[in-house]
């Protein structure tokens, strides 16, 4: 009688198995338990950071005011701050910290989701055009000499006609093939640097090249709660479906082979996965502008620290990265007496920290 | 009553229209072993691969349970099929037991992960093939003949009821080849149905059962191996003079090159 479980190799493993198996019943997964743990130091940690992130700038509020504040939002609280406190923490810095949550954790989650489904580690979230795309539609609304909301609209639209031109390559190959699906997106990139190079050499060199160039380095200085109302929906449903099934991630991680060979409906599960960090993508650079190295380390950071199983490793990578945006933003806009794009800043830690892995690495690269 | 694998007049090209499988049929039941032989590029891997459906015939069927695998879901196939490739390559420093878990893939939905009983029953089977010493290293720092046996533990978890071995032995040393066949023995004495390829014709004759002899034709002459091993055969088919002698010391036959 067939029953893989009831497969005896030899007797002294039977009986190991037999022992184990009454041991784990009665305990929960080792695995379950210390994701669980880490979720809750790091969800603390962002929550520490945004409340820190409150009270410094030009205008210092007592982290104790900063508090208060947030607490009167939902209970009465006698008011012992006076307008303008309340004005900074919720209106000048709030948007900012909300941003900077959605937007680092929305680029290292699709970062940490492609690298998977690409079986290769160096990935980024622009590895399908996304963030070119976006740069292109941006570029022509500042062109077109539109206001701040149409600018994220066309560089949203912009990054998701990238992918689409991105697909449509493989598809008129009739290749499904992963190397079919990269090099197409490295087409599109190329192309879309092009548009973007022409749109620049057009462009005004006082105003229109300035905003062309300052929105490819990132800020999130002028985002409002209606451009997160807007853009917040997208970045939690396509988060929330790619953290349902970061486990199938591993099983992508394989190899195409491998993942067909485990019942996996590729097209289905690698479309799937495809839409969400594309959507993520491109709803975090619309509210940002490119903001590079994000999605390439930070993933990597979140490795070290949790492993490689993508269970552990997308929720890790999404809360390590949203504290850490939280950190650049603040210090983009403290460090200086001006505002310091986020490109910038990421670029002088993403860099030196690459070169670090690298060194680190050496023996098996 | 369906078997469980049909063959029936399987055709395969690729796109230079070369004809890979040419009018081959053959059956298995549940605990058979079946040994296909044959020289490099005859296609023995092909069909494997036309048997899991990561290639389509050109014409012909294949039948798992009496059901077209055109007409399956690659979760249905799995669930019936578990394919051990030549290697298994990986990109991320899963633990064993992780990589082992993988194996549920095809009784887990999109959205699912495994849970509690899906980690027992790979414990279970780490510890009933004596892999514990090795189960928490990551898979990518591990020997070849380590991660043939994590494979194969995976296959296990899997739950097929065939399980196919794209040259398991090639890798391996002398004595982790005998450990594999072993293995494989032992599967088919489970009730599993095992479909083996192999350069080596005595690994035909130690598994015993059934084999099928591959041409570079694309035909493929099937029997038992008492009856399909036959010297002339085997000599023809690999261009070199072969014997099949009875060697009293083991008590079997064998199968040995007469000189260089």
């Amino acid at each position: 009688m067939r029953n893989a479980s009831a497969t005896i190799y030899c007797e002294q493993g039977r009986k190991e198995a037999m022992h184990n198996k009454g041991a784990i019943k009665t305990r929960k997964l080792p695995q379950d338990r210390s994701l669980g743990r880490i979720m809750l130091v790091l969800s603390l940690g962002v929550m520490v950071l945004a409340i820190a992130a409150l009270a410094l700038g030009r205008y210092y509020v007592s982290l104790e005011e900063v508090v208060r504040i947030l607490g009167s939002q939902v209970w009465p609280l006698e008011q012992t701050w006076d307008q303008t406190m309340h004005d900074v923490v919720m209106n000048l810095r709030m948007p900012r910290v909300v941003a900077a949550v959605l937007v680092g954790g929305a680029l290292s989650l699709a970062g940490a989701t492609y690298q998977g489904m690409f079986e290769n580690p160096l990935v980024s979230p622009d590895i399908l055009g996304v963030s070119s795309g976006a740069c292109v539609g941006a570029a022509g609304a500042i062109l077109l000499g539109l206001g701040n909301a149409q600018i994220q609209v066309f560089a949203f639209f912009g990054g998701l006609a990238a992918v689409s031109l991105t697909l449509l390559i493989p598809f008129l190959m009739r290749r499904k093939s992963t190397i079919a699906l990269v090099l197409s997106g490295v087409i599109v990139g190329g192309f879309m640097m092009s548009i973007l190079g022409l749109m620049k050499y057009i462009a005004d060199p006082e105003t229109e090249l300035a905003d062309m160039v300052y929105w490819q380095l990132g800020s999130i200085a002028k985002v409002t709660y209606d451009n997160l109302f807007n853009i917040a929906p997208i970045i939690i449903i396509s988060g929330m479906v790619l953290i349902m099934m970061r486990w199938r991630i591993n099983i992508l991680s394989l190899g195409e082979e491998q993942a067909r060979l485990l019942g996996v409906n590729l097209q289905l599960e690698r479309g799937v996965a495809i839409i969400c960090a594309t959507l993520l993508t491109a709803s975090a650079v619309c509210l940002s502008g490119t903001v590079g190295w994000i999605g390439l380390i930070m993933p990597h950071i979140a490795r070290m620290v949790v492993g490689n199983d993508n269970v552990r490793l997308l929720p890790a990578a999404t809360l390590m990265s949203a504290g850490f945006l939280i950190i650049i933003d603040t210090a983009a806009r403290t460090l200086t007496g001006g505002e310091l794009p986020l490109g910038i800043l990421t670029g002088f830690i993403g860099a030196p920290f690459f070169a670090w892995i690298l060194i680190k690495q050496r023996g098996i690269i | 009553m369906a078997a469980l694998l049909e063959v029936n007049n399987a055709c395969f090209a690729y796109q230079d229209k070369r004809l890979i499988l040419n009018n081959v049929s053959f059956s298995i039941e549940k605990g058979d072993i079946f040994t296909i032989l044959g020289p490099n590029g005859s296609g023995k891997s092909t069909l494997l691969n036309c048997i899991t459906h990561l290639y389509s015939l050109t014409a012909g069927e294949i039948l798992i349970d009496g059901k077209d695998v055109n007409h399956m879901s690659p979760s249905q196939i799995a669930q019936k099929i578990a394919y051990l490739p030549q290697s298994t390559l990986v990109t991320y420093g899963y633990s064993v037991r992780e990589f082992i878990v993988m194996g549920r893939a095809p009784h887990l939905g999109i959205f699912s992960k495994p849970k509690q009983e899906d980690y027992m029953l790979a414990d279970e089977t780490i510890a009933m093939m004596n892999l514990t010493h090795f189960a928490h290293k990551p898979v990518t720092h591990i020997s070849g003949g380590e991660r043939q046996l994590a494979s194969i533990a995976r296959a296990i978890v899997q739950k097929p009821e065939l399980i196919l071995f794209d040259e398991p032995t090639s890798a391996l040393d002398y004595g982790n080849q005998m450990k594999a066949l072993r293995m494989i023995k032992r599967l088919s004495e489970e009730g599993y149905a095992v479909i083996m390829t192999s350069h080596n014709p005595d690994h035909a004759i130690l598994l015993g059962g059934a084999a099928g002899v591959l041409s570079r034709t694309g035909q493929m002459e099937t029997g038992s191996v008492d009856e399909i091993l036959e010297q002339e055969r085997l000599s023809e088919l690999y261009g070199t003079k072969l014997q099949i002698v009875y060697v009293n010391e083991i008590a079997r036959v064998a199968c040995l090159p007469e000189s260089l």
